[in-house]
């Protein structure tokens, strides 16, 4: 933060000394470079404020991208956040930091989603479920499809009381109303900040089912991403596997979709104490 | 007679299980987290040890699933693993963009030449 004050400072007495006689706007001062940013502070820590908890880097308090102030309703939440910021080395790296991604999604709501988009988004997946889609050949693939998936499968059928089939076809399977109904109110269940980390769960799983495994602690998130991958694991354990490829895939799809769940948990009302939330005015 | 000590080497198993993730969590603290810092005085890692601290004697809460805490743990455990991996298969992986006429002398051909 310090480093573009600077640049504004020098910019304003250079310009001033020029006296061009219209008046000039030089209040340009981005929050991010667009190349790399250096680490600029020593220490991330917490601070507790009226009910929210924000991120202080040294003395200065953690913005989002668009200036608002950070606070995130939850102290585990908040203390991970720090951790982000203070595994970061010589250069910032945003793109690991999921948590404070998400946190500054729920914040700025940059792209003026309301929870009722948020919502039909998720349920868009439903009928494209991952683990409802069964390829018919090869055959040892159907059997571990049925193995692996059928499982996962039942308890959500048994879990949530709704009839779902998987299907062969290239079609979407036929969504029973009640099901569709039930998943629904689920989803909406969740209060806005978990939503959102729901959301891009279900959005890197392709999979809603597998999501609600993870929430209700059925399912590690290992393995969850395992059965997201089946086909791919199918594949690379006959054809080979490319560590710079696969792997990274992997660990890439863990991270994001670990940082979804903890999202979600630790957002969700037993453990965040309840705000006036930043979606519900909207319709 | 037989489910006492049945339910006694479940409860060791959770409680290996506990020693174990705390291990691995330790351990994933300290690589991530600041050299110079005892990891004992952050607040992330006393957060982490009063967790284990309080559920001590069950790990269910609120009756929504046993074991709900340590899958949390576990949860956070997978997400700093993964990034750690990711970034270490990154750096592994990692090359400098060749020019256009070291690309060509790879397949032995010279760039052509420009009469101006």
């Amino acid at each position: 933060m310090a480093a573009p004050m600077n640049t504004c400072k020098h910019l304003i007495r250079t310009l001033t000394r020029i006296r061009k006689p219209k008046p000039i706007n030089v209040c340009f001062i981005r929050k991010y470079k667009t190349g790399e940013l250096k680490k600029f502070y020593k220490n991330a820590s917490i601070v507790q404020n009226q009910g929210w908890f924000e991120v202080n880097l040294d003395q200065r308090k953690l913005r989002t991208p668009t200036g608002n102030l950070f606070q995130v309703p939850s102290e585990p939440l908040a203390l991970a956040i720090a951790t982000e910021w203070n595994s970061q080395k010589e250069t910032i790296k945003r793109q690991a930091m999921h948590l404070t991604t998400l946190s500054n999604t729920v914040l700025d709501n940059p792209m003026q989603r309301s929870r009722g988009d948020i919502v039909r988004g998720v349920l868009h997946f439903l009928e494209t479920d991952t683990i409802l889609y069964r390829s018919t050949e090869p055959q040892e693939f159907l059997e571990l499809q049925k193995q692996e998936w059928d499982p996962v499968l039942k308890w959500f059928r048994s879990s949530y009381q709704v009839e779902l089939d998987s299907t062969t076809s290239l079609m979407p399977p036929e969504i029973p109303e009640n099901t569709e109904e039930v998943i629904t109110r689920k989803v909406n269940s969740l209060n806005d900040w978990a939503l959102v980390g729901f959301q891009y769960g279900v959005e890197n799983l392709k999979s809603i089912i597998l999501m609600l495994a993870i929430t209700d602690k059925r399912l590690t998130v290992e393995k969850a991403v395992q059965l997201a991958r089946l086909e791919t694991l199918y594949q690379t354990k006959i054809w080979g596997n490319v560590q710079w490829h696969h792997d990274v895939d992997i660990y890439q799809l863990q991270s994001r979709v670990a940082a979804a769940a903890l999202f979600v948990h630790w957002c969700s009302n037993d453990m965040a104490t309840t705000h006036k939330t930043t979606y519900s005015n909207q319709t | 007679m037989f489910t006492p000590s049945h339910n006694k080497m479940a409860n060791q198993q959770k409680v290996n299980l506990g020693r174990l993730l705390y291990k691995r969590l330790s351990r994933e603290m300290k690589i991530t987290a600041n050299p110079k810092e005892k990891l004992y005085d952050t607040p992330v890692f006393q957060y982490i040890a009063n967790q284990f601290r309080e559920h001590q004697v069950t790990t269910q809460k609120l009756c929504k699933g046993q074991n709900e805490v340590m899958m949390v743990g576990q949860t956070y455990l997978c997400m700093l693993e993964s990034l750690r991996k990711s970034e270490e298969l990154a750096q592994m992986y990692k090359t400098t963009e060749r020019s256009i006429e070291q690309s060509a002398n790879l397949v032995g051909l010279k760039l052509p030449t420009v009469d101006h």
